[in-house]
């Protein structure tokens, strides 16, 4: 049970996620572009977020540097959704300081389990 | 008077016919003129049309390039188009599906169960479809990382366990202990593992599907060898040799009862071979198959075309208009790990060290066409190649390298000091200021130019006026570098190179030639000559040009 | 019928007979030329004709015989002033299978009007050479005399034999030899 940030431009799979989240008990907010993500993150405090990379007006990599930059959102854990499973686009998240990718399309279950890992008191697991 | 006569017709009659031979002459120089003016006509014409073709043949190839970038980017665009649709029927399927397990409606389930089924094969379909059509247009690219075999394959087992189970399979893991580490394109691995045990899966029942990898110890690199056990259907003879290729599944009643694309092993053979290994099948019909995949431990890009050596320790350019001089000399350096480039003649040669940039370049100095001179003249004034070393060579027997092997470093006259400065610094084996360069120069003004260099440089300077004076003052102490004029009466520079190097002690001091910024033909050809003469003297085996040129190669520290 | 033919037999009279001689028969025949030959011209081979048969009026010797004779001296005259088509030939079969493809070949580059007869050789048999003569021009006669030289040249004992084939026009001839020398 946790506030979830879900940031994605595409509707379908903005839909999809935010209701198989939902009926996982989860609350889940909802954002479409990267600007949006950052106001949002700032005022509701989520406990996680979900980040989709490619996204119109501010893309993914630079909300998250601007996220971890902040000290308000800096403790947020955020994991990387991107459509490749290139080495290059690991990395790159990892540098831009999120916490966690996952490829797209999403396999439900793998990724409840990095959403449980993360959502972990620190100490714990 | 008859006799007269008969001289006098006689001679009438030569005077007639040599005309007559002369008009002759005259009609068929003027014959030959025309033809001439035709042949050259003939010869524009074809220069011009050669011209023509050269430009269309370019703009082809531009056209080509374009068409080929097009291509790549429609395909990537295409992938995300086709998949992005296909996501959603198969995400909302699994939606619908979690939602009438909730509300508990078993009927709509299997419905569901056959959208999301169907959605899963044509996602499969689509991305095998892509995927060959990137190798076969010569997209796909290998993205080589670090990582621990034995994770990866924990994390194969865990998605690909419930697929397996799915057809009361049992799966087992066989992994070594030393798996260790791989560097490789993972994606790709993991990829090939799914379809070889999806294959198996597939096509057993109720039987066992063992995953087993272990690691090849070899000298030349490690290999991870994988192998994948079914105790299924297995495959008869005639089915075999068509498995790996596109679009035939062992046979067409298999596609229709098993499903597929019949695309996964086509892949998974290329992805194989990309890497630098291959994938092999054994099988037995009604007993199963086993597939096996070898792969390097540690990737290595394919070496460029036509080059046989991993090209590790530097590249060499051989300029040489003698074509068997040039095979010999690859095959020596080709095979102790040097990428080798030919060039038929000095104009070539600057084309491909201008493009190149290699590490060292040999070049022969006596070719009969091409001034070898000037090609070496045209290296050193260029400020982007005069850094390269260049080691002269001629084959001429086995009696030659005297003076190639002499003097690997030129500079030309008048010397600019940066340039000899760079020269020495390359060159001395002692550092500034603790070494003594020797000048030997009959001129005693350039000889005074040269020492207000070196010792602003740094450098102590002894002095020779000519070849003989220079082997004395050897004598009587060895200098980190002698600077050479070759054009010097009494001794020259070609007789005191070879001096140089008869002698044991001597032999290791570098020697950098001066020579004039333009040489007179005069020169030019005083020099060809005098290198034939010194080359037939010589006595140095071809393997010290081999050695010197790794000497030469392992002082270039890689940029 | 190229000069040269005309200047070799010029000066074969003027060595074997005489200057007078030669100076005698331009005189005697009718010629339109003039009797002015250059080698590298080209005069009506009636002339020829004329020339040869004013000669034999003058010696006594038969036409026949004073072609014979000088296709002889020919042949002699052909290796010293065109020593190159001689290199590799090691015999007078060798040397007369090569005069339609190799010989008349190049003749016909520098000359392409040339009209040369043709030497068609058929050599299957061994020791044995079979060559027919045709031509547009009665000569058979100078062709014998260039054979015969031929085989002299090379030192080699051999049957010639001749059969007209021109109903005594002399435009066609088939010769064969035999090698003595060599067995079969």
């Amino acid at each position: 049970m946790a506030k979830i940030l879900l940031v994605e431009d595409n509707e379908l799979n903005r839909d999809m996620l935010s209701r198989r989240l939902s009926r996982r008990g989860h609350q889940v907010l909802e954002a479409i572009d990267g600007e949006a993500a950052l106001a949002l993150a700032a005022s509701e405090r989520p406990d996680l977020i979900l980040m989709d990379m490619s996204l119109p007006v501010l893309d993914g990599w630079e909300a998250t540097r601007r996220l971890k930059a902040t000290p308000a959102t800096r403790l947020i854990p955020v994991i990387a959704l991107t459509a490749h499973a290139m080495v290059a686009d690991r990395e790159r998240s990892l540098e831009a300081g999120c916490d966690d990718f996952d490829t797209k399309p999403v396999e439900i279950e793998r990724l409840l389990g990095k959403i449980a890992r993360l959502l972990l008191p620190p100490g714990a697991g | 008077m008859s006799e007269i006569e008969q001289l006098k017709r006689r001679l009438e009659r030569e005077r007639r016919a040599r005309k007559a031979a002369e008009a002759i002459a005259e009609e068929k120089t003027r014959e030959i003129y025309e033809t001439n003016i035709r042949l050259q006509q003939l010869n524009s014409r074809l220069e011009e049309l050669v011209r023509q073709r050269t430009v269309e043949l370019a703009a082809a190839r531009d056209e080509a390039v374009r068409a080929s970038q097009a291509k790549s980017d429609f395909l990537a665009s295409m992938s995300h188009e086709l998949r992005t649709p296909l996501n959603a029927i198969i995400g909302y399927s699994e939606i619908l599906l979690e939602e009438t397990d909730e509300l508990g409606q078993p009927a709509i389930r299997s419905d569901l169960e056959k959208i999301r089924g169907a959605g899963k094969h044509l996602l499969g379909l689509i991305n095998d479809v892509l995927d060959l059509s990137k190798i076969e247009a010569g997209r796909m690219e290998i993205f080589p990382e670090m990582f621990a075999v034995a994770d990866m394959l924990a994390e194969v087992r865990a998605t690909i366990e419930p697929l397996v189970a799915k057809n009361g399979n049992r799966l087992v893991v066989e992994a070594a202990a030393d798996l260790g580490e791989m560097c490789s394109d993972q994606t790709k691995i993991r990829q090939n593992l799914f379809n070889l045990l999806s294959n198996a899966a597939k096509f057993t029942h109720s039987g066992t599907i063992t995953l087993g990898a272990r690691r090849l110890p070899a000298a030349d690199g490690d290999r991870l060898e994988f192998k994948v056990v079914d105790t299924g259907i297995g495959m008869s003879d005639e089915q075999l040799p068509k498995l790996f290729q596109a679009f035939s599944q062992a046979d067409t009643s298999t596609n229709r009862r098993y499903g597929g694309t019949g695309l996964g092993l086509a892949i998974t053979r290329h992805f194989c071979r990309m890497l630098g290994g291959e994938v092999s099948v054994e099988s037995r019909p009604g007993e199963g198959s086993v597939f096996t995949i070898v792969l390097p431990a540690h990737y290595r890009e394919p070496e460029a075309a036509g080059h046989a050596a991993t090209g590790r320790q530097g590249l060499l350019l051989i300029i040489d208009d003698d074509r068997n001089t040039r095979e010999l000399l690859e095959a020596e350096f080709a095979g102790r790990g040097y990428r080798v480039v030919q060039a038929m003649g000095g104009a070539e040669g600057l084309r491909l060290a201008r493009q190149l940039r290699p590490d060292v370049i040999t070049l022969d100095i006596v070719m009969p066409d091409v001034d070898g001179w000037s090609v070496l003249r045209s290296l050193k004034d260029d400020p982007e190649l005069c850094g390269i070393p260049v080691v002269l060579v001629t084959i001429l027997g086995d009696r030659e390298m005297a003076y190639a092997l002499g003097a690997a470093e030129f500079v030309t006259k008048p010397v600019d000091p940066e340039r000899l400065a760079d020269v020495l610094a390359r060159v001395a084996s002692s550092a500034r200021g603790e070494g003594e360069i020797l000048v030997v120069d009959d001129d005693v003004v350039t000889r005074e130019v040269l020492r207000r260099t070196l010792v602003r440089q740094g450098w102590r300077v002894t002095e020779a006026t000519d070849g003989r004076e220079c082997l004395e003052r050897l004598g009587q102490g060895r200098p980190a570098a002698i600077l050479l004029d070759l054009m010097m009466p009494r001794m020259d520079g070609f007789e005191a190179i070879e001096a140089i190097r008869g002698q044991a002690e001597w032999r290791a001091i570098p020697v950098v030639v001066v020579t004039a910024k333009d040489l007179t033909r005069e020169e030019s050809e005083w020099l060809t000559r005098h290198a034939e003469a010194v080359f037939q003297k010589g006595a140095y085996e071809r393997s010290e040009l081999i050695d010197e040129v790794e000497r030469i190669m392992v002082r270039r520290v890689p940029v | 019928m190229k000069g040269i033919v005309f200047t070799e037999f010029l000066e074969m009279v003027e060595d074997k007979f005489s200057p007078e001689l030669a100076d005698q028969i331009l005189e005697a025949a009718e010629l339109r030329s003039g009797g002015v030959y250059t080698a590298v011209g080209t005069y009506d081979h009636h002339e020829m004709i004329e020339l040869v048969s004013c000669l034999s009026k003058k010696t006594g010797i038969d036409s026949a015989e004073l072609l014979r004779s000088f296709g002889t001296y020919m042949f002699k005259r052909f290796h010293i002033l065109f020593p190159d088509y001689f290199n590799e030939i090691e015999s007078s079969f060798d040397f007369l299978s090569k005069i339609e493809n190799y010989i008349h070949v190049e003749v016909r580059k520098l000359y392409p009007e040339a009209e040369l007869p043709s030497f068609v050789c058929d050599t299957s048999q061994p020791g044995r050479l079979r060559l027919t003569y045709r031509s547009t021009r009665p000569f058979a006669a100078l062709a014998e005399g260039l054979i015969r030289g031929c085989v002299a040249h090379y030192g080699e004992a051999a049957d010639i034999e001749m059969e007209d084939l021109s109903d005594g026009s002399g435009t066609a001839a088939r010769f064969l030899l035999t090698r003595r020398d060599v067995p079969r």
